[in-house]
């Protein structure tokens, strides 16, 4: 029989042998929750959806093994290839837009000297994060309309009628409009990272650029951006993930039209499996999605790791 | 003495007991997706039905619990996505709403009614029909429709659908716009004589998936095709009852792999003539970039488009919304100065079994146990008594069955009804899938626009075409594939 003794200052008297063996084993226990729902619903669904792409699921019945036939399927149609160019160009846009819009109103908050000024605009900036994104994207429907739209409608106020435009309506804007909705993008998780690594910076540093006569452009330059690589890297990563994943806006505006314009890898995918019961095809469309992500995963992570400062 | 009652009251109190436990345990529950019939949060009007409906049908059978699932809400996609992941999980309905066409397009998710539908359905009085045999209570014509390609049936239709040009008669007033049309050559001339006012005419929206252009598709493709459609038909399909039937995925697949149907047909220009003629001239500006039928409501009552080509379901709202004169009409007919291959002046109805009552019992049903008391559950819903119950507030849908009146709203629709079935149907169901359905608007919708030429446009689309031909053929083996 064991009993654990409790001294005067209230500090237990457990066996070192024994504080040791839980000081290992602990942490192991309480991540054993986590990598339980990881292996459930992230491990098993991915390795599961490796074995789909290569048979004809219908997700129920059917599942007979037809080798590469979904992915070569899958290169022989135009409208995939042209999800992935539109991926490309969607992903692009947005990654530069949103960087560098996050990033200028994180600049300027940085600046402002008064603790309370600067606390009001970050939370007046942050507060538009909890609005559904769905609401958003239903928002920017009635922005983008041809008929009552607040773009076209402002054209024509300030006398620019001719350049009214069905921005979602024809091929040549519509996956522009896409990438602009939420403009100007500081009400963004890349803009929170900003303002955090910018405030998380040596004040010595930034003190001693300015007593050095260093001018904002050169401090931003030399000093703001390498420092904040780490995140810059972190928020294109999220974004390209993002631009992969994307589904939303095609279900709420444009249904992948016109033709293929707004056609993107992850509408491909959902309209595959649930329009049209191809889950195996579906699966394999997964497989390229996951291997084009890791792709640009592994890249991104290279350039935030390459001669890093901040890194040995 | 005492002992023995005790013994034998405690054993009368275990049987009694043992058989409460037991009717518990046959208890069938059958659950059931009835769509926007059973909307308890948009509708209250429904569920006080249904389940009053529900009530009466589980006083008669204490052992069958009906479970409804409220209307999902959102589009048809949210739902088949839904439905979708339920299959995939073994947790579908009962009994299910879905479309004529993805159903037979989905045939192994369902149960073939066939059997059920030649036995007698009891919830209808003796001497009316579908007493003796159910399938009786159902407009033949609806029948002939929502038959699938293998020869069964995998659903009852209670209601089904039209659609009409709903007319702004203020702003056609004011603009000195007559719409006493004699043909489609008068309604694109007031389509111009509206544009050049700087009024948007027509409100019809084209997408990849479904969209109301679909529907003028085939206003303009059986025009096109008028003079052929009839040929194509197989014996298999016949019935004495449509004449004027929409081709089955069979019949156009034939036609298709015979190269009767095919964009080197000149027919087929004479279908993008039209398409071309009534984009440039009518279609609402932007109709690309527009993706429900509530954004065409919203701009018919708004003023911003003068005409709007809506369905029975939505005459409720325009009714109870529209602060102006409506008119609901339809289009004139075409006669052979739009289409030289029309045998005579024609307009097509577009409408027909897509409507809100469309029930089948899922394949699953079988192996819970759940098949009998579903089919039951479905007789009793589809006897008129129950269906006129379900009209009463579901005004935006005509009925189909046999002695059952429609809502006030509906009935300015029976002469549309009347028109002839257009030959070619849908993009969606053409070739029994979306997957060819979707293509095809893409095209359609790329064409529209001016964004792909006429002679890309063709070779795109028959390449679609015979794809869909070699699909059908791979997966139903039909006798005609390899001639």
């Amino acid at each position: 029989m064991t009993s654990i003794a409790i001294d005067r200052a209230g500090v237990s008297s457990v066996p070192q042998s024994r504080l040791r063996i839980m000081s290992r084993w602990v942490p192991f226990l309480f991540l054993l929750p986590v990598a339980a729902e990881l292996i459930i619903f992230r491990y098993i669904p991915t390795f599961s959806a490796f074995y789909h792409s290569l048979t004809n699921w219908d997700g129920r019945k059917k599942d007979a093994f037809i080798g590469f036939k979904n992915f070569t399927d899958l290169f022989n149609d135009n409208v995939f290839r042209d999800a992935f160019v539109n991926m490309a160009k969607y992903t692009s846009l947005r990654t530069i837009a949103v960087l560098l819009f996050a990033f200028i109103a994180a600049e300027l908050i940085f600046s402002i000297r008064n603790e309370r000024v600067r606390m009001f605009w970050k939370i007046a900036f942050v507060i538009p994060l909890v609005v559904p994104r769905s609401v958003i994207y239903l928002m920017w429907a009635f922005i983008y309309d041809p008929q009552v739209g607040l773009i076209n409608e402002a054209l024509n106020l300030i006398g620019l009628g001719a350049w009214q435009q069905p921005w979602l309506g024809q091929s040549s804007t519509a996956l522009g409009a896409l990438a602009f909705i939420g403009f100007p993008f500081v009400s963004s998780l890349a803009f929170l990272i900003f303002v955090a690594s910018l405030e998380g910076l040596p004040r010595d540093i930034i003190e001693t650029a300015q007593l050095e006569g260093c001018s904002i452009w050169k401090r931003i330059w030399n000093v703001d951006l390498p420092m904040l690589r780490g995140g810059i890297v972190f928020v294109a990563v999220l974004l390209i993930l993002e631009g992969l994943q994307t589904t939303e806006p095609q279900l709420i505006l444009t249904r992948g039209g016109p033709g293929t314009s707004t056609e993107l890898p992850a509408y491909y995918l959902y309209r595959t499996a649930f329009d049209y019961g191809k889950f195996g095809q579906a699966c394999a469309v997964g497989v390229v999605m996951l291997g084009v992500g890791l792709i640009f995963t592994v890249i991104s992570m290279w350039l935030r790791y390459r001669s890093a400062y901040d890194v040995d | 003495m005492r002992l023995s009652i005790l013994a034998k009251g405690l054993t009368m109190g275990l049987m009694g007991l043992t058989a409460l436990t037991g009717a518990a345990y046959a208890q069938t529950t059958v659950k059931i997706y009835m769509g926007q019939l059973y909307a308890p949060d948009s509708d209250p009007r429904s569920k006080e039905t249904m389940d009053a409906i529900i009530a009466d049908y589980e006083k008669l059978h204490p052992d069958t619990k009906i479970e409804p699932v409220p209307w999902l809400g959102g589009d048809q996609s949210t739902y088949f996505a839904w439905l979708s992941t339920r299959y995939a999980a073994g947790d579908e309905p009962d009994i299910g709403w879905s479309h004529y066409y993805t159903r037979n397009a989905e045939a192994d998710r369902w149960t073939a009614l066939n059997e059920y539908l030649d036995g007698p359905n009891d919830y209808i009085p003796a001497g009316q029909p579908g007493h003796d045999k159910w399938n009786d209570e159902f407009f033949d014509n609806v029948k002939a429709q929502i038959r699938a390609p293998d020869g069964n049936w995998y659903q009852v239709n209670t209601n089904w659908v039209e659609t009409g040009l709903f007319i702004n008669n203020d702003l056609m007033k004011a603009n000195g716009i007559d719409t006493n049309w004699a043909s489609w050559t008068d309604f694109i001339k007031s389509c111009k004589n509206l544009k050049a006012k700087g009024i948007q005419p027509l409100g019809v929206f084209a997408t990849p998936g479904w969209s109301t252009d679909q529907w003028l598709d085939t206003l303009l493709i059986s025009a096109a095709f008028a003079d052929q459609i009839p040929s194509w038909h197989l014996p298999a399909y016949e019935n004495p009852f449509m004449k004027d039937r929409q081709l089955t995925p069979e019949e156009m697949a034939k036609a298709t792999h015979d190269g009767k149907f095919s964009t080197t047909d000149p027919r087929f220009d004479t279908f993008l003539d039209l398409t071309k003629e009534v984009t440039d001239n009518c279609i609402v500006e932007g109709f690309a970039g527009i993706t429900s039928l509530d954004q065409i409501m919203n701009l018919f009552f708004n003023d911003k488009v003068a005409m709007a080509w809506l369905g029975t379901w939505n005459a409720p709202t325009v009714r109870d919304t529209a602060k102006f004169s409506v008119t609901t009409t339809y289009f004139p007919p075409f006669t052979s100065q739009n289409s030289k291959y029309l045998t005579q002046p024609t307009i097509y109805r577009v409408g027909g079994p897509s409507s809100s009552g469309q029930f089948g019992i899922s394949s699953g049903a079988a192996d819970r146990g759940t098949l009998d008391a579903s089919v039951d559950f479905l007789k009793f819903l589809t006897a008129p008594a129950q269906a006129q119950r379900i009209a009463a507030y579901d005004e935006g849908n005509l009925p189909v069955i046999k002695g059952v009146e429609p809502a006030e709203v509906a009935k300015g629709f029976s002469a549309i009804s009347q028109l002839p079935e257009r030959g070619i149907t849908d993009a969606v169901s053409r070739y029994n899938g979306e997957q060819y359905g979707t293509p095809h608007n893409r095209l359609l919708q790329s064409f529209m626009l001016g964004e792909i030429s006429r002679d890309e446009m063709k070779t795109q689309y028959q390449a679609l075409l015979d794809k869909a031909v070699a699909d059908q053929c791979e997966a139903n083996s039909w006798d005609w594939c390899n001639k």
